[in-house]
Protein backbone atom coordinates (compact mmCIF):
# COMPACT_ATOMS: atom_id res chain seq x y z
CA UNK A 1 0.00 0.00 0.00
CA UNK A 2 1.21 3.32 -0.80
CA UNK A 3 0.89 6.61 0.55
CA UNK A 4 -0.21 9.90 -0.70
CA UNK A 5 0.16 13.71 1.20
CA UNK A 6 -2.10 16.28 -0.07
CA UNK A 7 -0.62 19.21 -0.57
CA UNK A 8 -3.41 21.58 0.81
CA UNK A 9 -1.18 24.65 1.16
CA UNK A 10 -3.29 25.93 4.16
CA UNK A 11 -2.77 29.12 5.13
CA UNK A 12 -0.97 29.51 8.54
CA UNK A 13 -3.89 31.36 10.30
CA UNK A 14 -6.92 29.10 8.98
CA UNK A 15 -7.78 28.51 13.06
CA UNK A 16 -8.97 32.43 12.55
CA UNK A 17 -11.48 31.82 9.97
CA UNK A 18 -14.64 32.25 10.25
CA UNK A 19 -16.32 28.67 9.83
CA UNK A 20 -18.57 29.84 6.73
CA UNK A 21 -17.55 30.27 3.02
CA UNK A 22 -16.00 31.89 1.01
CA UNK A 23 -13.26 33.34 3.63
CA UNK A 24 -13.11 36.74 3.01
CA UNK A 25 -10.00 37.93 1.38
CA UNK A 26 -9.11 40.36 4.71
CA UNK A 27 -8.41 37.52 5.68
CA UNK A 28 -5.13 36.87 4.02
CA UNK A 29 -2.21 38.57 4.79
CA UNK A 30 0.39 38.27 1.91
CA UNK A 31 3.68 37.67 3.79
CA UNK A 32 1.78 35.51 5.67
CA UNK A 33 0.78 33.62 2.96
CA UNK A 34 4.14 33.82 1.68
CA UNK A 35 5.61 31.99 4.08
CA UNK A 36 2.55 29.53 4.63
CA UNK A 37 3.54 28.25 0.64
CA UNK A 38 6.75 27.88 1.46
CA UNK A 39 5.62 25.92 4.44
CA UNK A 40 3.33 23.95 2.65
CA UNK A 41 6.03 23.08 -0.01
CA UNK A 42 8.69 22.13 3.15
CA UNK A 43 6.19 19.88 4.19
CA UNK A 44 5.45 18.21 1.07
CA UNK A 45 9.39 17.58 0.62
CA UNK A 46 9.80 16.44 3.79
CA UNK A 47 6.85 13.43 3.00
CA UNK A 48 8.52 12.90 0.31
CA UNK A 49 11.79 12.11 2.34
CA UNK A 50 9.92 9.93 4.71
CA UNK A 51 8.51 7.62 1.96
CA UNK A 52 5.10 8.87 0.78
CA UNK A 53 5.03 7.98 -2.48
CA UNK A 54 2.46 10.12 -4.11
CA UNK A 55 1.87 14.13 -3.37
CA UNK A 56 -1.68 15.18 -4.23
CA UNK A 57 -3.27 18.49 -5.13
CA UNK A 58 -6.66 19.59 -4.89
CA UNK A 59 -8.74 22.45 -6.25
CA UNK A 60 -10.69 24.05 -4.08
CA UNK A 61 -11.69 28.08 -4.14
CA UNK A 62 -11.76 31.01 -1.54
CA UNK A 63 -10.62 29.70 1.69
CA UNK A 64 -7.41 29.55 3.09
CA UNK A 65 -8.26 26.12 4.37
CA UNK A 66 -6.90 23.99 0.96
CA UNK A 67 -5.25 27.47 -0.57
CA UNK A 68 -4.90 25.94 -4.36
CA UNK A 69 -7.24 27.32 -6.80
CA UNK A 70 -5.16 26.61 -9.16
CA UNK A 71 -3.18 23.29 -8.29
CA UNK A 72 -1.58 23.14 -11.69
CA UNK A 73 0.44 25.87 -11.09
CA UNK A 74 0.96 24.21 -7.07
CA UNK A 75 1.92 21.15 -8.50
CA UNK A 76 4.39 22.49 -10.89
CA UNK A 77 6.55 24.02 -8.00
CA UNK A 78 6.49 21.23 -5.81
CA UNK A 79 7.48 18.84 -8.74
CA UNK A 80 10.28 20.86 -8.98
CA UNK A 81 11.22 20.32 -5.47
CA UNK A 82 10.22 16.74 -5.04
CA UNK A 83 12.04 14.95 -7.75
CA UNK A 84 10.45 11.05 -7.09
CA UNK A 85 7.09 11.20 -5.80
CA UNK A 86 3.83 11.04 -8.36
CA UNK A 87 2.43 14.05 -8.90
CA UNK A 88 -1.25 13.58 -8.06
CA UNK A 89 -4.04 16.38 -9.46
CA UNK A 90 -6.79 15.24 -7.87
CA UNK A 91 -8.70 17.85 -8.99
CA UNK A 92 -9.24 19.60 -11.50
CA UNK A 93 -12.61 20.42 -11.06
CA UNK A 94 -13.98 19.38 -14.59
CA UNK A 95 -17.42 20.88 -14.54
CA UNK A 96 -15.81 24.64 -13.34
CA UNK A 97 -12.86 24.75 -16.17
CA UNK A 98 -12.61 24.82 -19.56
CA UNK A 99 -11.87 21.13 -20.16
CA UNK A 100 -9.09 22.14 -23.18
CA UNK A 101 -7.06 24.17 -20.54
CA UNK A 102 -7.37 21.46 -18.05
CA UNK A 103 -6.07 18.71 -21.08
CA UNK A 104 -3.58 21.60 -21.47
CA UNK A 105 -1.99 21.98 -17.99
CA UNK A 106 -2.17 17.88 -17.23
CA UNK A 107 -0.04 17.55 -20.26
CA UNK A 108 2.37 19.97 -19.43
CA UNK A 109 2.52 18.99 -15.81
CA UNK A 110 2.96 14.86 -17.55
CA UNK A 111 6.07 16.48 -19.21
CA UNK A 112 7.95 18.78 -16.79
CA UNK A 113 7.54 15.50 -14.55
CA UNK A 114 8.68 13.19 -17.12
CA UNK A 115 5.28 10.84 -16.57
CA UNK A 116 5.24 11.38 -13.06
CA UNK A 117 1.44 12.44 -13.27
CA UNK A 118 -1.86 10.93 -12.05
CA UNK A 119 -4.95 13.21 -12.82
CA UNK A 120 -7.97 12.46 -10.92
CA UNK A 121 -11.50 13.89 -12.52
CA UNK A 122 -14.58 15.04 -10.44
CA UNK A 123 -17.51 17.42 -9.73
CA UNK A 124 -16.60 19.25 -6.76
CA UNK A 125 -18.37 20.00 -3.47
CA UNK A 126 -21.72 22.20 -4.10
CA UNK A 127 -20.39 25.33 -2.96
CA UNK A 128 -17.35 25.43 -5.45
CA UNK A 129 -20.51 25.27 -7.95
CA UNK A 130 -20.73 29.18 -7.26
CA UNK A 131 -17.10 30.24 -8.15
CA UNK A 132 -17.58 30.47 -11.64
CA UNK A 133 -21.09 30.66 -11.78
CA UNK A 134 -21.51 26.99 -13.25
CA UNK A 135 -25.39 25.89 -12.83
CA UNK A 136 -25.93 23.26 -10.27
CA UNK A 137 -27.69 20.98 -12.29
CA UNK A 138 -25.12 20.46 -15.00
CA UNK A 139 -22.26 19.61 -12.85
CA UNK A 140 -22.93 15.73 -13.26
CA UNK A 141 -23.11 16.14 -17.60
CA UNK A 142 -20.28 18.44 -17.33
CA UNK A 143 -18.09 15.94 -15.71
CA UNK A 144 -18.90 13.33 -18.00
CA UNK A 145 -18.41 14.91 -21.42
CA UNK A 146 -15.20 17.09 -19.75
CA UNK A 147 -13.32 13.36 -19.14
CA UNK A 148 -14.38 12.28 -22.76
CA UNK A 149 -12.91 15.52 -24.63
CA UNK A 150 -9.66 15.49 -22.26
CA UNK A 151 -8.96 11.59 -23.22
CA UNK A 152 -9.72 12.69 -26.86
CA UNK A 153 -7.91 15.91 -26.71
CA UNK A 154 -4.90 14.16 -25.12
CA UNK A 155 -4.87 11.20 -27.62
CA UNK A 156 -6.23 12.07 -30.91
CA UNK A 157 -3.37 13.11 -33.44
CA UNK A 158 -4.73 15.30 -35.56
CA UNK A 159 -6.85 18.83 -34.65
CA UNK A 160 -10.60 18.31 -34.28
CA UNK A 161 -13.65 20.08 -34.00
CA UNK A 162 -16.10 19.21 -30.54
CA UNK A 163 -20.12 19.53 -30.78
CA UNK A 164 -21.22 18.43 -27.82
CA UNK A 165 -24.05 19.30 -25.15
CA UNK A 166 -21.93 21.96 -22.97
CA UNK A 167 -19.24 22.53 -25.03
CA UNK A 168 -18.19 23.47 -27.99
CA UNK A 169 -14.61 23.90 -29.62
CA UNK A 170 -14.13 24.50 -33.33
CA UNK A 171 -10.37 24.08 -33.24
CA UNK A 172 -8.88 21.40 -30.25
CA UNK A 173 -5.01 20.65 -30.73
CA UNK A 174 -3.38 20.15 -27.65
CA UNK A 175 0.25 20.42 -27.03
CA UNK A 176 2.91 18.95 -25.67
CA UNK A 177 1.11 15.21 -26.31
CA UNK A 178 1.67 13.73 -22.80
CA UNK A 179 4.61 11.63 -21.82
CA UNK A 180 2.47 8.47 -20.42
CA UNK A 181 0.60 7.27 -23.38
CA UNK A 182 -1.86 7.02 -24.79
CA UNK A 183 -3.01 9.29 -21.47
CA UNK A 184 -1.54 9.49 -18.01
CA UNK A 185 -2.59 7.84 -14.86
CA UNK A 186 -5.78 8.40 -14.68
CA UNK A 187 -9.00 8.27 -12.16
CA UNK A 188 -12.29 9.40 -11.12
CA UNK A 189 -13.33 11.14 -7.49
CA UNK A 190 -16.79 9.56 -7.21
CA UNK A 191 -19.24 8.30 -5.25
CA UNK A 192 -22.16 8.28 -7.81
CA UNK A 193 -23.10 5.15 -9.91
CA UNK A 194 -22.68 6.95 -13.48
CA UNK A 195 -19.08 8.15 -13.17
CA UNK A 196 -17.83 5.33 -11.41
CA UNK A 197 -19.47 3.14 -13.99
CA UNK A 198 -17.59 5.76 -16.65
CA UNK A 199 -14.22 5.33 -14.45
CA UNK A 200 -14.78 1.09 -15.05
CA UNK A 201 -15.78 1.49 -19.44
CA UNK A 202 -12.63 3.57 -19.44
CA UNK A 203 -10.16 1.46 -17.94
CA UNK A 204 -9.67 4.33 -15.16
CA UNK A 205 -9.03 4.15 -11.25
CA UNK A 206 -11.68 5.35 -8.61
CA UNK A 207 -10.78 7.80 -5.89
CA UNK A 208 -13.48 7.90 -2.82
CA UNK A 209 -12.82 10.48 0.24
CA UNK A 210 -14.27 11.02 3.46
CA UNK A 211 -16.33 8.25 4.29
CA UNK A 212 -16.02 5.16 6.10
CA UNK A 213 -14.88 2.17 5.06
CA UNK A 214 -18.17 0.14 4.83
CA UNK A 215 -19.25 2.79 2.25
CA UNK A 216 -15.96 2.59 0.10
CA UNK A 217 -16.50 -1.02 0.28
CA UNK A 218 -19.95 -1.07 -1.40
CA UNK A 219 -18.75 1.74 -4.31
CA UNK A 220 -15.40 -0.63 -4.81
CA UNK A 221 -17.98 -3.64 -5.13
CA UNK A 222 -19.65 -2.28 -7.37
CA UNK A 223 -16.98 -0.27 -9.47
CA UNK A 224 -15.17 -3.92 -9.24
CA UNK A 225 -18.22 -5.74 -10.87
CA UNK A 226 -18.56 -3.05 -13.91
CA UNK A 227 -15.11 -3.12 -14.04
CA UNK A 228 -15.16 -7.03 -15.00
CA UNK A 229 -18.10 -6.64 -17.24
CA UNK A 230 -15.37 -4.23 -19.12
CA UNK A 231 -12.95 -7.11 -19.08
CA UNK A 232 -10.24 -5.43 -16.72
CA UNK A 233 -9.65 -5.26 -12.75
CA UNK A 234 -7.98 -2.40 -11.58
CA UNK A 235 -4.39 -2.05 -10.29
CA UNK A 236 -3.87 -1.04 -6.52
CA UNK A 237 -2.57 2.29 -7.27
CA UNK A 238 -6.11 2.56 -9.10
CA UNK A 239 -8.21 2.34 -5.88
CA UNK A 240 -7.42 5.71 -3.94
CA UNK A 241 -9.05 7.22 -0.41
CA UNK A 242 -8.44 9.92 0.61
CA UNK A 243 -9.06 10.85 4.64
CA UNK A 244 -7.87 13.59 6.74
CA UNK A 245 -6.10 12.24 9.76
CA UNK A 246 -4.34 13.43 13.38
CA UNK A 247 -1.57 11.50 14.31
CA UNK A 248 -0.29 11.66 17.48
CA UNK A 249 2.55 9.66 19.72
CA UNK A 250 -0.44 7.77 21.96
CA UNK A 251 -4.51 7.14 21.54
CA UNK A 252 -4.86 9.29 24.56
CA UNK A 253 -2.79 12.23 23.44
CA UNK A 254 -5.03 11.77 20.15
CA UNK A 255 -7.90 11.80 21.53
CA UNK A 256 -7.88 15.08 23.77
CA UNK A 257 -6.36 16.90 21.08
CA UNK A 258 -9.75 15.37 18.94
CA UNK A 259 -11.72 16.29 22.03
CA UNK A 260 -10.29 19.81 22.43
CA UNK A 261 -11.38 20.88 19.10
CA UNK A 262 -14.86 19.82 19.75
CA UNK A 263 -15.11 21.39 22.64
CA UNK A 264 -13.64 24.81 21.20
CA UNK A 265 -16.70 24.57 18.62
CA UNK A 266 -14.49 24.34 15.59
CA UNK A 267 -15.83 23.56 12.61
CA UNK A 268 -13.39 23.96 9.86
CA UNK A 269 -15.77 23.62 6.96
CA UNK A 270 -17.80 25.04 3.74
CA UNK A 271 -20.86 26.29 5.56
CA UNK A 272 -23.49 27.94 3.19
CA UNK A 273 -26.27 29.93 4.41
CA UNK A 274 -28.99 27.39 4.63
CA UNK A 275 -31.24 28.94 1.61
CA UNK A 276 -28.06 28.65 -0.61
CA UNK A 277 -27.50 25.49 0.28
CA UNK A 278 -31.14 24.44 -0.40
CA UNK A 279 -30.90 25.77 -4.21
CA UNK A 280 -27.75 24.27 -4.53
CA UNK A 281 -28.93 20.78 -3.10
CA UNK A 282 -32.26 20.83 -5.14
CA UNK A 283 -30.68 22.49 -8.39
CA UNK A 284 -28.05 19.40 -8.20
CA UNK A 285 -30.69 16.39 -7.78
CA UNK A 286 -32.81 18.47 -10.45
CA UNK A 287 -35.77 19.61 -8.64
CA UNK A 288 -37.68 22.84 -9.43
CA UNK A 289 -37.04 25.38 -6.64
CA UNK A 290 -39.80 27.54 -5.04
CA UNK A 291 -37.81 30.56 -3.98
CA UNK A 292 -40.90 31.85 -1.69
CA UNK A 293 -39.62 28.53 1.06
CA UNK A 294 -36.52 29.49 0.24
CA UNK A 295 -36.45 32.45 1.64
CA UNK A 296 -38.74 32.36 4.29
CA UNK A 297 -35.94 32.07 6.41
CA UNK A 298 -34.46 34.85 8.61
CA UNK A 299 -32.81 37.50 7.69
CA UNK A 300 -29.57 36.60 8.15
CA UNK A 301 -29.81 33.24 7.39
CA UNK A 302 -28.76 30.06 9.41
CA UNK A 303 -25.06 28.69 8.90
CA UNK A 304 -25.48 25.21 7.68
CA UNK A 305 -22.96 21.79 6.90
CA UNK A 306 -19.13 21.96 7.44
CA UNK A 307 -16.33 19.82 6.58
CA UNK A 308 -16.58 16.33 7.81
CA UNK A 309 -15.13 14.56 10.53
CA UNK A 310 -11.35 13.07 10.84
CA UNK A 311 -10.95 9.49 9.47
CA UNK A 312 -7.90 8.80 11.01
CA UNK A 313 -7.57 9.52 14.30
CA UNK A 314 -4.92 8.17 17.12
CA UNK A 315 -1.45 6.79 17.85
CA UNK A 316 0.35 5.37 15.41
CA UNK A 317 -0.92 1.59 16.27
CA UNK A 318 -4.78 2.83 15.75
CA UNK A 319 -4.20 4.52 13.15
CA UNK A 320 -2.22 1.64 11.18
CA UNK A 321 -5.30 -0.62 11.87
CA UNK A 322 -7.87 2.36 10.60
CA UNK A 323 -5.94 2.53 7.51
CA UNK A 324 -5.31 -1.53 6.76
CA UNK A 325 -9.65 -1.78 7.10
CA UNK A 326 -9.85 0.32 3.99
CA UNK A 327 -6.98 -1.86 2.10
CA UNK A 328 -8.24 -5.01 3.89
CA UNK A 329 -12.03 -4.69 2.88
CA UNK A 330 -12.03 -2.23 -0.30
CA UNK A 331 -8.70 -2.93 -1.35
CA UNK A 332 -6.97 0.55 -1.67
CA UNK A 333 -4.41 0.57 -2.72
CA UNK A 334 -3.25 4.40 -2.22
CA UNK A 335 -4.45 6.49 0.84
CA UNK A 336 -4.51 9.92 0.03
CA UNK A 337 -3.93 12.05 3.52
CA UNK A 338 -5.04 15.56 4.77
CA UNK A 339 -2.93 16.14 7.52
CA UNK A 340 -3.29 20.11 7.86
CA UNK A 341 -5.94 20.01 10.22
CA UNK A 342 -7.13 24.24 11.35
CA UNK A 343 -5.82 24.03 14.80
CA UNK A 344 -1.94 22.62 13.59
CA UNK A 345 0.95 24.48 12.92
CA UNK A 346 3.51 24.06 10.96
CA UNK A 347 5.86 22.28 13.47
CA UNK A 348 2.59 20.37 14.27
CA UNK A 349 2.10 18.65 10.52
CA UNK A 350 5.56 18.23 10.23
CA UNK A 351 5.87 16.05 13.46
CA UNK A 352 2.97 14.20 12.09
CA UNK A 353 4.60 13.58 8.71
CA UNK A 354 7.59 12.17 10.63
CA UNK A 355 5.97 10.04 13.25
CA UNK A 356 3.87 8.89 10.18
CA UNK A 357 6.77 8.10 8.31
CA UNK A 358 8.64 6.17 11.16
CA UNK A 359 5.72 4.29 12.72
CA UNK A 360 3.00 3.32 10.38
CA UNK A 361 4.08 4.06 6.64
CA UNK A 362 6.45 1.26 6.48
CA UNK A 363 3.70 -1.17 7.55
CA UNK A 364 1.58 0.05 5.21
CA UNK A 365 4.30 -0.69 2.55
CA UNK A 366 3.60 -4.62 3.33
CA UNK A 367 0.74 -4.74 3.02
CA UNK B 1 -33.65 34.12 -46.08
CA UNK B 2 -36.28 36.51 -48.09
CA UNK B 3 -38.10 34.41 -50.10
CA UNK B 4 -36.74 36.49 -53.55
CA UNK B 5 -33.39 35.10 -52.95
CA UNK B 6 -31.99 32.50 -54.56
CA UNK B 7 -31.41 29.62 -52.33
CA UNK B 8 -28.23 27.76 -52.51
CA UNK B 9 -28.28 23.49 -53.36
CA UNK B 10 -27.19 20.79 -50.81
CA UNK B 11 -26.78 17.44 -52.49
CA UNK B 12 -27.75 14.65 -49.60
CA UNK B 13 -26.13 11.01 -50.59
CA UNK B 14 -27.63 8.50 -48.10
CA UNK B 15 -29.82 5.03 -47.86
CA UNK B 16 -33.37 6.31 -48.88
CA UNK B 17 -35.37 7.92 -45.50
CA UNK B 18 -31.96 7.81 -43.44
CA UNK B 19 -31.14 11.52 -42.96
CA UNK B 20 -34.74 13.02 -43.12
CA UNK B 21 -34.00 15.00 -40.36
CA UNK B 22 -30.98 16.62 -41.78
CA UNK B 23 -32.90 17.04 -44.90
CA UNK B 24 -35.93 18.80 -43.48
CA UNK B 25 -33.68 20.88 -41.28
CA UNK B 26 -31.33 22.28 -44.29
CA UNK B 27 -34.78 22.90 -46.28
CA UNK B 28 -35.37 26.01 -44.43
CA UNK B 29 -32.36 27.50 -45.89
CA UNK B 30 -31.35 25.23 -48.64
CA UNK B 31 -32.83 23.57 -51.48
CA UNK B 32 -32.33 19.91 -50.62
CA UNK B 33 -31.84 17.32 -53.42
CA UNK B 34 -31.51 13.52 -52.39
CA UNK B 35 -31.26 11.74 -55.43
CA UNK B 36 -32.11 7.62 -55.28
CA UNK B 37 -29.84 5.29 -55.61
CA UNK B 38 -29.94 2.09 -56.59
CA UNK B 39 -27.05 0.64 -54.71
CA UNK B 40 -23.78 3.01 -52.74
CA UNK B 41 -21.40 0.17 -55.67
CA UNK B 42 -19.29 1.70 -57.92
CA UNK B 43 -20.89 3.65 -60.43
CA UNK B 44 -23.58 5.61 -58.24
CA UNK B 45 -21.42 8.55 -58.46
CA UNK B 46 -22.41 8.74 -62.40
CA UNK B 47 -26.55 8.65 -60.72
CA UNK B 48 -25.82 11.13 -58.51
CA UNK B 49 -24.45 13.67 -61.20
CA UNK B 50 -27.32 12.22 -63.66
CA UNK B 51 -29.89 12.90 -60.99
CA UNK B 52 -28.54 16.51 -60.06
CA UNK B 53 -27.66 18.24 -63.69
CA UNK B 54 -30.61 19.02 -64.71
CA UNK B 55 -31.88 20.40 -61.18
CA UNK B 56 -29.14 22.89 -60.54
CA UNK B 57 -26.42 24.47 -62.78
CA UNK B 58 -24.25 25.90 -59.53
CA UNK B 59 -21.77 25.62 -57.57
CA UNK B 60 -23.72 22.89 -54.07
CA UNK B 61 -22.36 21.39 -50.90
CA UNK B 62 -22.84 17.93 -51.20
CA UNK B 63 -23.29 15.73 -47.77
CA UNK B 64 -22.43 11.77 -47.90
CA UNK B 65 -23.53 9.70 -44.94
CA UNK B 66 -22.02 6.63 -43.59
CA UNK B 67 -21.72 4.12 -46.40
CA UNK B 68 -22.64 6.80 -48.96
CA UNK B 69 -19.85 8.57 -48.23
CA UNK B 70 -17.69 6.81 -50.44
CA UNK B 71 -20.07 7.70 -53.06
CA UNK B 72 -19.95 11.19 -52.38
CA UNK B 73 -16.42 11.49 -52.45
CA UNK B 74 -16.07 10.13 -56.15
CA UNK B 75 -18.34 12.45 -56.76
CA UNK B 76 -16.50 15.19 -55.64
CA UNK B 77 -13.52 13.16 -57.77
CA UNK B 78 -15.12 13.12 -60.69
CA UNK B 79 -17.06 16.90 -60.56
CA UNK B 80 -14.46 18.96 -58.58
CA UNK B 81 -15.85 21.99 -60.45
CA UNK B 82 -19.37 21.85 -59.06
CA UNK B 83 -19.01 21.00 -55.30
CA UNK B 84 -18.51 24.16 -52.83
CA UNK B 85 -17.93 22.13 -50.10
CA UNK B 86 -18.65 18.36 -48.99
CA UNK B 87 -19.69 17.20 -45.65
CA UNK B 88 -18.87 13.40 -44.56
CA UNK B 89 -21.03 11.98 -41.58
CA UNK B 90 -19.91 9.16 -40.25
CA UNK B 91 -17.86 8.42 -43.32
CA UNK B 92 -17.16 4.78 -44.04
CA UNK B 93 -14.80 5.31 -46.94
CA UNK B 94 -11.29 4.22 -45.55
CA UNK B 95 -10.44 1.85 -43.18
CA UNK B 96 -13.45 0.20 -42.71
CA UNK B 97 -14.71 -3.34 -42.71
CA UNK B 98 -17.76 -2.40 -44.33
CA UNK B 99 -15.34 -1.41 -47.93
CA UNK B 100 -13.67 -3.51 -49.82
CA UNK B 101 -9.91 -3.85 -48.82
CA UNK B 102 -8.97 -2.91 -52.05
CA UNK B 103 -11.34 -0.18 -53.00
CA UNK B 104 -10.80 1.56 -49.73
CA UNK B 105 -7.62 1.34 -50.05
CA UNK B 106 -8.09 3.55 -53.22
CA UNK B 107 -10.22 5.69 -52.57
CA UNK B 108 -8.04 6.65 -49.18
CA UNK B 109 -4.78 7.16 -52.11
CA UNK B 110 -7.07 9.79 -53.92
CA UNK B 111 -8.32 11.48 -50.64
CA UNK B 112 -5.67 13.87 -51.28
CA UNK B 113 -7.33 14.73 -54.53
CA UNK B 114 -10.10 16.21 -53.24
CA UNK B 115 -10.45 19.92 -54.23
CA UNK B 116 -13.16 21.32 -51.85
CA UNK B 117 -13.06 22.33 -48.20
CA UNK B 118 -14.10 18.93 -46.20
CA UNK B 119 -16.22 18.34 -43.19
CA UNK B 120 -15.62 14.96 -41.79
CA UNK B 121 -18.27 13.99 -38.49
CA UNK B 122 -18.18 11.23 -36.69
CA UNK B 123 -20.10 10.12 -33.85
CA UNK B 124 -17.75 10.56 -30.54
CA UNK B 125 -18.74 6.71 -29.32
CA UNK B 126 -18.56 5.32 -32.84
CA UNK B 127 -17.45 1.91 -32.35
CA UNK B 128 -18.00 1.15 -36.13
CA UNK B 129 -15.03 3.70 -37.01
CA UNK B 130 -11.14 2.33 -36.94
CA UNK B 131 -10.45 5.00 -34.54
CA UNK B 132 -7.42 6.34 -36.66
CA UNK B 133 -9.59 6.92 -39.66
CA UNK B 134 -10.49 10.89 -38.61
CA UNK B 135 -6.56 11.60 -39.01
CA UNK B 136 -6.75 9.93 -41.94
CA UNK B 137 -9.08 12.84 -43.63
CA UNK B 138 -7.76 15.41 -42.14
CA UNK B 139 -3.99 15.02 -42.91
CA UNK B 140 -5.08 13.45 -45.94
CA UNK B 141 -7.48 15.90 -48.05
CA UNK B 142 -6.13 19.12 -48.40
CA UNK B 143 -8.16 21.10 -46.83
CA UNK B 144 -10.07 19.25 -43.94
CA UNK B 145 -11.83 20.25 -40.58
CA UNK B 146 -13.01 16.67 -38.39
CA UNK B 147 -15.76 17.34 -35.82
CA UNK B 148 -16.37 14.74 -33.18
CA UNK B 149 -20.24 15.05 -32.26
CA UNK B 150 -20.13 14.24 -28.01
CA UNK B 151 -22.80 11.43 -26.51
CA UNK B 152 -23.40 10.16 -30.29
CA UNK B 153 -22.30 6.69 -31.87
CA UNK B 154 -22.38 5.84 -36.16
CA UNK B 155 -25.94 7.22 -36.05
CA UNK B 156 -25.64 10.68 -35.30
CA UNK B 157 -28.88 11.84 -36.51
CA UNK B 158 -30.55 9.52 -34.47
CA UNK B 159 -28.17 10.31 -31.18
CA UNK B 160 -27.73 14.14 -31.74
CA UNK B 161 -29.92 15.37 -34.71
CA UNK B 162 -29.94 18.88 -33.75
CA UNK B 163 -26.19 18.87 -32.91
CA UNK B 164 -25.74 17.86 -36.65
CA UNK B 165 -27.76 19.95 -37.92
CA UNK B 166 -26.28 22.94 -36.40
CA UNK B 167 -22.61 21.86 -37.37
CA UNK B 168 -23.44 20.73 -40.49
CA UNK B 169 -25.59 24.31 -41.79
CA UNK B 170 -22.57 26.10 -39.85
CA UNK B 171 -20.20 24.32 -42.19
CA UNK B 172 -21.77 24.47 -45.41
CA UNK B 173 -22.41 28.16 -44.59
CA UNK B 174 -19.35 28.91 -43.67
CA UNK B 175 -16.90 26.56 -44.38
CA UNK B 176 -13.68 26.05 -43.33
CA UNK B 177 -13.93 29.80 -41.56
CA UNK B 178 -16.66 28.03 -39.43
CA UNK B 179 -13.71 27.88 -37.02
CA UNK B 180 -14.21 31.53 -36.30
CA UNK B 181 -16.82 32.52 -33.49
CA UNK B 182 -19.57 34.40 -34.62
CA UNK B 183 -22.07 34.59 -31.71
CA UNK B 184 -22.07 37.36 -29.27
CA UNK B 185 -20.24 36.72 -25.76
CA UNK B 186 -21.33 39.82 -24.16
CA UNK B 187 -23.68 39.42 -21.50
CA UNK B 188 -24.98 43.09 -20.74
CA UNK B 189 -23.56 45.21 -23.92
Amino acid sequence: MKASYLGAMGYAHRRDFPPTWPTPPSYSDPATSVQSYQDGIEECEFAEEMGFEWVSFSEHHYSGRIATGTPAVMAAAVAERCKSVKIAMLGPLLPLNNPIRAAEELTLLDNITNGRLVMGFLRGTPNEDQVYGVHPSEGRGRLLEGMDLILKAMTEPEPFSWEGRYYQYRTVAVWPRPVQQPFPSALVATRSDDAVRYAAEHGLGLGVSFVPWEQVAGITEKYRHWCDDAGWQPEPDQLVFRGSIYLAETDRQAQDWFNAQTDQGRAPGMALRSSVSQVIQASRSGQDVDYRNVFAGSASGDIVGGAPGLTFVGGPDTVFEQIKAYHDRCGTGVIDLFFQQPSLTHRDVMAEIDLFGREVLPRLKEL
Amino acid sequence: MASDQVRETVVIVDEPGRSAALRDGLAQRWVVLEPHLDDLGSGAEDQVAAAVAPLTSEYYGLIGVSSAASVAIRHALNSPESIAALVLVSPLAVRSSEAPVGAAHDLESQLAQIQCPTLAVFGQADDTIDPVAPSIYRSRIPNCNVAFVYDAGHDIAAARPQALLNLVADYLERRETFIVQNRAGAINP
